[in-house]
């Protein structure tokens, strides 16, 4: 629980999935929009970071999972945030315990023969800790879901209670998210929305000239 | 299941197409040669794709051809009773080649079932270009999201190492598609990517689009109301 609270200090609220862009253009703009977000967010989750995380946590080859992470997260800023989010996560646990898997990842990712992603250290985690998946994977589909909340209140003139009342319509729905995720097919995964990765490379426009030349 | 098969070569400078092998309905019109390519487009002697067809399609291009492999109208996949339609592609492109692969526009009509499968091969210095729209339906009827399943998935390695993924998997039922994170009210989406050259990024007032770098290469999405407007911004860039 600790790990994948929503305010573990890894900066998990930087990444976003297109969230500014859709407040920026007046499409998540009220509690409406947002639950239809969080819908859509989570219908995603057991093809996407959920289920990278449940099939690293099930025994997985967690370099296989790394690379079709990298290559279906083709936005730049998604995948190098979730590197990001992924290399101070394991610094974090390592500070904290044993984590053999997960320490692993993290020196291939140092020696630059994985990219690093932050859903298959979770799993490795998971692994390493040895806790029930199908709980872990729900715990981290909230934590997601939670940090888009909290996020959103903070970009949309939107109440706390309206951003709690929105994540508390779809929180039944995370057990079975996650049981999705544990049953992934390897063909499956890294299915996502192409209007989530639209905004997200909308969000990088910003500085896509620096990338372009 | 109905199969083409083709191989472009470099001789003498010039792109020709040495083997092909197709069934019905799946054909290729004689080429054209341009002067730094040559052109080939699929057709297919029937009204779209219908339930129980698999198409096998295998593009090679060997080292130093450069061919541009485009197809007719629109991919039209017909309702299932049964099974749906399949298609598999395989693409390899060698060290020095270039292709570009602009299949046509997929119209998944109402009751369809439709899973493609594209893998991509490419080796050394090779460039390739690839595009992908999709219209939620019939849009001229007012048909939109009526299909029953849509299924794709391109994956692309260079030198047997994943780079890029483009993973789709539209089932109307599952989720509302027209909406947040999906189609957004637009009736069509598209998908490109390059790899092994820049594209032309330019601006456009009719669709939205964005680029970014991917794994490796670049991939550009789009959302607009029509096939062609993502056609024609598509054609703009390379």
């Amino acid at each position: 629980m600790q790990a994948l609270d929503p305010l573990f200090p890894i900066g998990a609220f930087t990444l976003s999935n297109g969230l500014e862009t859709y407040v920026q253009k007046d499409i998540v703009r009220d509690k409406k929009s947002l639950s239809e977000y969080l819908r859509a967010y989570l219908h995603t989750l057991p093809t996407g970071d959920a289920g990278f995380a449940a099939r690293a946590a099930l025994g997985d080859d967690p370099a296989y999972l790394d690379e079709l992470f990298a290559a279906a997260r083709s936005p730049y800023e998604l995948r190098n945030g979730s590197r990001n989010l992924c290399r101070r996560f394991i610094k974090t646990e390592a500070k904290m315990g044993s984590c053999p898997l997960l320490e692993k990842y993290g020196r291939e990712i140092v020696a630059g023969t994985l990219n690093g992603c932050y859903p298959v250290a979770v799993g490795l985690f998971i692994r390493d800790i040895g806790a029930y998946v199908h709980n872990s994977v729900s715990m981290y589909c909230y934590s997601l879901l939670s940090a888009t909340v909290n996020h959103a209140a903070k970009l949309v003139p939107l109440s706390q209670l309206d951003g709690q009342a929105a994540l508390a319509e779809i929180i039944e729905q995370i057990p079975e998210a996650a049981r999705l995720a544990m049953n992934v097919d390897a063909y499956e995964l890294g299915i996502g929305g192409a209007g989530f990765d639209l905004r997200s490379m909308e969000h990088e426009k910003l500085y896509s000239r620096i990338y372009i030349s | 299941m109905s199969i083409l098969k083709l191989t472009a070569e470099n001789r003498n400078g010039r792109t020709v197409i040495s083997q092909s092998e197709f069934t019905s309905p799946l054909k290729i019109a004689n080429p054209f040669y341009r002067d730094d390519y040559t052109e080939v487009m699929m057709m297919a002697a029937s009204a779209g794709i219908l339930d129980g067809d698999e198409y096998d399609i295998e593009i090679t291009v060997r080292e130093n051809a450069s061919l541009k492999f485009t197809a007719q109208s629109y991919s039209k996949i017909f309702k299932a009773d049964k099974t749906g339609a399949k298609q598999r592609v395989r693409i390899t492109v060698e060290n020095g080649g270039s292709l570009i692969y602009m299949p046509c526009p997929v119209i998944p009509f109402a009751d369809s079932v439709f899973d493609s499968r594209t893998e991509v091969r490419l080796y050394g210095d090779s460039r390739f270009v690839m595009t992908d729209i999709l219209a939620c339906g019939r849009t001229a009827m007012k048909e939109r999201f009526a299909f029953r399943s849509y299924r794709s998935r391109t994956a692309v390695y260079a030198d047997d190492k994943l780079c890029f993924l483009d993973n789709q998997k539209l089932v109307p039922s599952e989720a509302e598609l027209s909406g947040i994170g999906f189609f957004e009210n637009r009736s069509h989406t598209g998908m490109m990517y390059i790899y092994g050259k820049e594209p032309n990024i330019t601006e456009n007032d009719r669709i939205e689009a964005a680029v970014t770098n991917a794994c490796m290469g670049m991939c550009i999405r789009t959302a607009g109301d029509s096939a062609d407007d993502i056609w024609r911004y598509f054609g703009t860039l390379i």
